[in-house]
């Protein structure tokens, strides 16, 4: 089976503010060569913390940001070995769902213009009445009746925003939707409805996500397969049920340790130093984890671990659990 | 729009301004008397039935004069501001829709604008130019290039900002698409608000310079102008400068209302919940 | 040391006053922790902003709300200033916007001393130093600024800002929310600490029923503006009988364990609520009787005639009679739920 995204060794740097005017500018590396698979009707989850880079992930999968190395490639084709018409072709197949239900829909645009845009953009020869029938259906598969296209976004609830932006990603068929925290602002029995939503225009519409979230739990129920990213490089990944069940890296091991559940006696956070993923020095060599690792041996501040090559399972760490 | 009800300020200050602009165009059909015609005899009259706001010293009726003057003060200032904003509001989307270099250039550009004082400039501009309405019109929209492009780059890089310029991006959008189809509308509040502030400027700005005599030339009568003219007799006939006064402070100070008005019914933070 | 009795709510909205909290009442004693959960609307950040006089504007408020005897809704302006954010502490959702971004932290934590308790300026330094010691932030310069600070670390400044006068109660408002869940982990562990050490009365509000079980001992489940289960965390969680916590426990994908079922329908305004039971019209257990009448919250099990068949006590509460304010004995630990037909204990 050929994968239907595949991403290598990809390199995401910011340039941060110069020291003084003529020092060159410092660059902050956010990815550090991630490489992922998704299959055709698959489903990938990344986890990770803020400052694990997952958002900029998501901007340099959908082809928003360019990244300093690594490709992109969508069925084969290196999304930024493109020209911008071949890309515009391209991105039908490949479309976002972003968190913010607020910030995600133009309020000065109407939904039916909304749900339209990719269609507008991207097949502009398309006809006012085709555009017009294939939004009221989007609209009506993601459970909102075609009346909603005359109105505007702010007579609708968070929830129903979500599903118009859903729409929206669905009108022009795409295989693959990067969807980067989309429930992540919802309340929780609008979340389960969202959810339960994704599920089913999965298995409708033979889509493909590429799930990123900090919720484990979320992840849990959407995806096959989980990625978990720490400070830009994927530390575990595997099946699921079976990373979350049986973590092997000590990092996913204190991330879902950390999750408190009802009725059971949360256990004290593994990673018991004050620091977050995001504002604990990095070494220089080593693992990146191992200032916060409780397994940390003298081979983890030297040698950095490597994730090894495609298997079910694969962990970056010396000393698996 | 029931708000618009709400606003003391906006209805205030949009009576003003459809007042004055309703007073130049009738002006543009009738006035009392001909604004340019010359009566000696009745020379610096007193308010009377016959000249409700006398005469100046060639005897033209004041307040023909003033409607008139209302013409030319607010059509000046509408070019001016139509030049500013057609060129500066373009610059600005332009420097917020690439950023890096170019909007560093543009907004480098706009400081050195803001070193010039502006109505001087004007004044300089309009003297090698050669006096006239047309000349005071660029002069002082020149000056509202770098106003409405700081503006409307500052605004727009809030817009480019949001997660739905992303999902129009990922739609494959150009970033003049984008800029035409997102921002814009996104910040037309912000920039109408502003173009009514510099609207009131603009007047002021066209007043000084006829007030000089580079502006609107004679005979077209200008509201600059008549305060020139009113000088020399400042102490036989004082009204002939208040009232050429007021009819700017009242324009100006309606703009501003209405600017003001226009600011709290558009700002969604003021904006009551549904 | 708090008790909320008979606590309503309306605020003025369009198209007349609407009610958003009617009839909440608990206590909290020293030393105990309650958590108050709901989604947006259920009233939950509602009752906070009650108890710390902080209501928009146009609220009208009944009941009372006691703290250390004194009925804080009754209480002027400047009394209530002298009392928040000295006896009571607040912590809010967004630690960033809780501080002030041009201020060092250092700075944040000793104001409060200074304002409240006049301390000088080397013990207000000296006790803010300690404070950030306890909040686990010893080794942060007190000189930096909140930018310079992971969103775990401003809310522990903000932890800090809140405990500097030493109150006897903390109110925190989704005080986890906006962290990772490592961080998360530590600022619940730390707000469990104190709680022990000093005494203090937790006050905790969030929409996470993991969180409420990881902290607090009673919990309160809160629906379109009222109450409609009320217990020990531990009894709330073990026999869930509101169905609305049983939906909301469903719903999570935390707990749900495969596919979250959806709650069916949506949160009414405040301005449509439904006359009887809010949650009736979303409830697979409502009957005729809930649609006419307000429950009000009765002790579990319920005597008399076989649970969750007919009405258990419908005919008790055919006039929505307000509920008696909690006595000392009963209101504490005892379980209790708001509804006609609740699910039997398994």
């Amino acid at each position: 089976m050929t994968a239907l995204l595949e991403v290598a060794g990809l390199v995401r740097e910011y340039a941060l503010p110069r020291r003084h005017p003529f020092a060159r500018a410092p660059h902050l590396r956010v990815l550090h060569g991630v490489d992922l698979t998704v299959p055709e009707r698959g489903s990938l989850g990344i986890v990770g913390e803020s400052g694990s880079g997952k958002s900029t992930l998501a901007r340099a999968v959908l082809a928003l940001e360019r990244p300093q190395a690594g490709r992109v490639a969508l069925r084969g084709r290196d999304l930024f070995a493109l020209r911008a018409a071949e890309l515009r072709a391209a991105r039908r197949d490949i479309q976002p769902v972003f968190q913010d239900p607020y910030g995600s829909l133009d309020p000065r645009h109407s939904i039916g213009r909304i749900v339209a845009e990719p269609i507008a953009a991207l097949e502009p020869r398309t006809g006012g009445g085709e555009r017009r029938e294939r939004v009221a259906a989007m609209l009506h598969a993601v459970g909102l009746s075609p009346a909603a296209a005359d109105k505007f976004p702010h007579e609708f609830s968070g929830g129903q925003r979500q599903r118009i932006a859903i729409a929206r990603a669905l009108v022009t068929r795409p295989a693959l939707i990067v969807a980067d925290e989309p429930v992540s602002a919802l309340d929780v029995s609008v979340q389960a409805q969202v959810l339960g939503l994704m599920l089913d225009l999965q298995a409708e519409f033979g889509l493909a996500w590429l799930f990123i979230s900090h919720d484990l739990a979320v992840v849990r129920v959407i995806t096959a397969r989980v990625a978990v990213l720490y400070r830009g490089r994927v530390v575990e990944e595997g099946p699921t049920g079976a990373v979350f069940d049986a973590p092997r890296h000590p990092y996913t091991a204190a991330l879902i340790a950390a999750v408190p559940r009802v009725g059971q006696q949360r256990r004290s956070a593994v990673s018991a130093n004050g620091a977050s993923a995001n504002d604990a020095p990095v070494p220089a060599e080593g693992c990146a984890y191992a200032p916060r690792c409780a397994f940390a041996a003298p081979r983890c501040r030297t040698e950095r671990p490597t994730l090894g090559p495609a298997a079910e399972r694969r962990t970056a760490c010396h000393l698996p659990l | 729009m029931r708000g618009a009800w709400r606003s003391r300020n906006l209805l205030a200050g949009g009576a003003i301004t459809a007042l004055m602009v309703l007073i130049a165009l009738v002006s543009l059909v009738w006035t009392p008397y001909g604004p340019t015609q010359i009566d000696i005899v009745h020379r610096l009259a007193t308010p009377s039935a016959a000249h409700p706001l006398g005469t100046d010293l060639f005897g033209r009726d004041e307040l023909s004069m003033l409607m008139a003057g209302a013409q030319s003060s607010l059509s000046v200032a509408l070019i001016a501001v139509i030049v500013g904003a057609g060129i500066g509001v373009p610059i600005g989307a332009f420097a917020a829709a690439r950023g890096g270099v170019p909007d560093d250039l543009v907004m480098r550009a706009c400081d050195l604008a803001f070193a010039f004082p502006a109505l001087l400039t004007a004044v300089m501009i309009t003297a090698l130019a050669g006096p006239g309405a047309i000349n005071a019109m660029l002069a002082i929209g020149i000056f509202n290039i770098p106003v409405f492009a700081r503006i409307t780059r500052g605004a727009a890089r809030g817009v480019w900002g949001r997660e739905f310029i992303l999902a129009a991006r990922a739609a494959g959008r150009h970033d003049t698409a984008i800029t035409v189809l997102h921002v814009l509308p996104n910040i037309a509040a912000v920039l109408l608000v502003q173009a009514t502030i510099q609207f009131a400027l603009a007047i002021v700005a066209d007043a000084g310079l006829s007030y000089v005599g580079l502006g609107t030339q004679p005979p077209q009568p200008s509201w600059g102008r008549m305060l020139n003219d009113a000088q020399t007799f400042i102490w036989r006939a004082p009204l002939l400068a208040v009232f050429p006064g007021l009819a700017i402070t009242f324009a100006v100070l309606g703009l501003n209302l209405l600017g003001d008005g226009l600011q709290d019914l558009l700002d969604p933070r003021v904006r009551r919940a549904r | 040391m708090l008790a909320v009795e008979n606590l309503s709510v309306s605020l003025p909205m369009e198209g007349g006053r609407v009610p958003v909290l009617a009839d909440v009442s608990f206590a909290l004693a020293r030393g105990e922790s309650v958590g108050l959960v709901g989604e947006s609307g259920s009233g939950k950040s509602m009752t906070a902003l009650a108890i710390m006089g902080l209501l928009p504007p146009g609220a009208a408020t009944s009941g009372r709300v006691l703290f250390d005897g004194r009925d804080l809704l009754a209480a002027a302006e400047p009394e209530l200033c002298a009392i928040r954010g000295r006896r009571i502490g607040m912590v809010f959702q967004e630690p960033m916007t809780a501080l002030n971004p041009l201020m060092s932290i250092g700075a944040q934590v000793t104001e409060p001393l200074r304002l409240h308790l006049r301390l000088g300026r080397a013990e207000a330094e000296a006790r803010a130093r300690r404070l950030l010691a306890r909040v686990g932030l010893a080794q942060i310069d007190p000189h930096r600024h909140p930018h310079q600070l992971s969103g775990g670390q401003r809310q522990r400044v903000v932890i800090a800002i809140a405990l500097a006068c030493g109150p006897e109660l903390l109110i925190a408002d989704e005080p986890t929310t906006a962290l990772d869940v490592t961080m998360q982990a530590q600022v619940l562990d730390l707000l469990g600490e104190l709680a022990a050490e000093q005494g203090l009365a937790l006050l905790l509000i969030t929409h996470d029923l993991g969180v409420v079980s990881a902290t607090a001992a009673r919990v309160m489940v809160m629906y379109a503006g009222r109450v409609v289960e009320a217990g020990g965390t531990g009894a709330v969680f073990a026999a869930m009988a509101h169905p609305y916590t049983r939906a909301l426990f469903a719903a999570s994908p935390h707990e749900a364990g495969g596919r979250p079922a959806p709650i069916p329908g949506q949160v009414p305004d405040p301005q449509h609520r439904p006359p009887g039971c809010a949650f009736a019209p979303r409830c697979p257990r409502a009957q005729r009787d809930c649609v006419a009448t307000v429950p009000v919250l009765s002790p579990l099990p319920f005597k008399g005639r076989g649970l969750g068949e007919g009405s258990a006590c419908g005919a008790s509460a055919a006039s929505p009679a307000p509920s008696p304010p909690p006595s000392p004995a009963s209101g504490r630990g005892s379980h209790v739920a708001a509804c006609f037909h609740p699910h039997p204990a398994p």
